[in-house]
């Protein structure tokens, strides 16, 4: 019992963690600097390209607590 | 005298020459083209030999999709034509920025385990095939399958129609016109009926597979070659190029300059896309939960991946090579015109074999899902004594009448490519959004708020979209989703919670599943 207690509220965190990431992605990139990395990656697209690496991780994070 | 009749022979024989090179591109891209037809025509083959005549085989694959399969079919239905071939010439117009819509489809990856999975049992339990299955089960109320099914046939219309304007355009520009558009679209419109017709899901699920390998091996080819064929610098080079006169679209500009407007696109062209009838289907055709769990990590990956390199073909190679002069109605075409002009012969054949595996890969997941839609929430309502025989063969005869409409659309040709999906389509399937994640995760909502809200946030689509937007940078998406859950929650916390039975069919089904079996 306590074990799916846990796993719940694991899974309650990630979704939070979630929501600041996809906000992260959907809404502030318009805000963010924009100096040129790497002499061609605009720091608006990269923030894009980190995005998607931290949902990825925070999605297989979550598949771990609810798909068993 | 002499001198200008072997003019005139002259001129003659080069406007011959000139006419064999056009007919010789027509006969090569419609060589290019066949083999991958013939490819799609075994798979069909295969899928038909492995099929049962049952309407679950036939929309939903049995439920025994592999996840590798699961992840190329849900992909390739996502990335149609409209990104294949639209995306280069939007971010060509609109910059990074646009990178927003795809930013918005990595939430699929979430979208799989908080959605997709649940949707995956329920429909393994109580036998559901189409968004209505759940919606009337969810919502104990006919009366609201009808108005999902009804969103989901009459607005994928025109998104199968951008896949067919895309890729008939394609092969035509590829071709310099000697393929008409009319050829390819009929090519296109045969080939995909009769795949559908006689594969069914699992034809398709194998399609998309193969279309998904073959489209991305010949985007990243295409930026391979004109990169370096044509930039010495590289990318560096590139940028740049692009920044001494297009510096705008290396930054979030003009819509996208604002976070609303971001989020306008990214719900619309991503978050939303869970709700579109062809992906939600696709909840029900895993084999196992490991599907969901794999699609939790490898798709927001694989989706900026793709999309990056749609934005460095419009962004980056389309604004270093023409400048920013071109018209809208060109750029819609950028990406066949800059291979034909930028590279050999042979890579505007894999635009052709691309834009063509990309078009059919989501059109015949549309045409599939809107048939299954058709028969089960409209034809079964109807006749509830029908035999199998029966349904499947007003299953296909709905196929083909779909088709007639779509082709209707094509005819008239009203939008640019994007905006038939983003501008159209996608703001009406998201208002099915509030009521799906409502339905799995809140109790209290109920069938009055699901249909209050649902045809207030039509409305208020339709109304922003075409009448009046009194605030235009916000998306029409949005002010629709926002009235929509407003009514949705206050006219379900206000009208008699649902029955015992549907908590537990739904929910407590659900819990058991997910937290005490695992």
């Amino acid at each position: 019992m306590s074990t799916i207690a846990s796993r719940k509220t694991r899974s309650k965190v990630l979704i939070a963690i979630i929501i600041l990431v996809v906000i992260q992605g959907n809404f502030l990139p318009p805000y963010l600097p924009n100096f040129i990395v790497f002499g061609w990656v605009p720091f608006q697209l990269l923030n894009y390209w980190l995005y998607a690496v931290e949902l990825s991780v925070l999605g297989w994070l979550l598949a771990r607590q609810i798909i068993r | 005298m002499a001198v200008g009749k072997t003019d005139n022979k002259i001129v003659l024989l080069r406007s011959y020459t000139k006419e064999m090179i056009v007919m010789g591109r027509g006969v090569w891209v419609l060589i290019g083209l066949g083999v991958y037809v013939v490819g799609v025509i075994w798979l069909s083959e295969v899928a038909h030999k492995r099929a049962q005549a049952t309407t679950e085989d036939y929309f939903v694959a049995g439920r025994s999709v592999p996840a590798l399969m699961m992840i190329g079919t849900i992909a390739l239905s996502i990335w149609s034509a409209l990104a294949f071939y639209g995306w280069p010439g939007a971010t060509y117009r609109a910059g990074i920025g646009y990178l927003a819509g795809a930013a918005g489809g990595c939430v699929m990856g979430v979208w799989a385990v908080l959605i997709m999975y649940k949707l995956w049992l329920l429909g393994k339990q109580y036998g559901y095939v189409t968004p209505g299955d759940f919606m009337s089960d969810r919502y104990y109320s006919p009366l609201f399958r009808w108005i999902t099914s009804l969103i989901c046939v009459i607005f994928i219309v025109p998104y199968i129609s951008a896949q067919i304007i895309g890729a008939s355009s394609g092969i035509e520009v590829a071709s310099a016109g000697s393929v008409s558009f009319w050829l390819a679209a009929g090519i296109l419109s045969v080939i995909m009926v009769w795949h559908v017709l006689w594969g069914g899901a699992r034809s398709i699920a194998f399609a998309d597979t193969l279309a998904g390998f073959a489209g991305v091996f010949i985007t990243v080819a295409i930026i391979w070659f004109v990169l370096s064929a044509n930039f010495q610098g590289g990318l560096q080079e590139v940028t740049s190029k692009v920044i001494s006169h297009s510096p705008g679209v290396l930054s979030h500009s003009g819509v996208y300059a604002s976070g609303v407007g971001v989020l306008g696109i990214s719900v619309s062209a991503g978050i939303a896309i869970i709700a579109w009838p062809h992906i939600f289907v696709r909840s029900y055709f895993a084999f196992s939960k490991q599907t969901f769990k794999v699609m939790a990590w490898v798709f927001p990956l694989l989706e900026m991946f793709m999309f990056s390199c749609f934005v460095i073909q419009g962004s980056y190679l389309g604004r270093a090579l023409y400048g920013p002069g071109l018209d809208p109605r060109t750029t819609d075409i950028l990406l066949p015109k800059m291979v034909s002009e930028y590279s050999p012969f042979l890579f505007s054949i894999l635009v052709v074999i691309g834009v063509y595996a990309y078009a059919m890969s989501t059109a015949d997941s549309q045409l599939l899902a809107s048939s299954s839609i058709l028969q089960k929430d409209i034809y079964d309502q109807l006749k509830p004594g029908a035999s199998e025989s029966e349904r499947l063969r007003f299953a296909r005869i709905w196929i083909l009448v779909m088709m007639l409409a779509v082709l209707l659309v094509v005819a008239f040709r009203p939008a640019l490519l994007v905006n038939y999906a983003y501008a159209f389509s996608s703001p009406a399937f998201a208002q099915l959004l509030p009521p799906l994640l409502g339905g799995l995760y809140w109790r209290r909502a109920t069938k009055e708020g699901a249909i209050a809200g649902t045809v207030i946030g039509l409305v208020a689509v339709l109304v922003t979209q075409f009448v009046r937007n009194p605030i235009p940078i916000v998306h029409p998406v949005l002010w629709g989703l926002l009235l929509n859950i407003c009514a949705y929650m206050l006219i379900s916390c206000v009208t008699p919670p649902p029955p015992r039975e549907v908590i537990e069919k739904i929910h407590i089904f659900l819990d058991k599943k997910i937290w005490e079996e695992g």
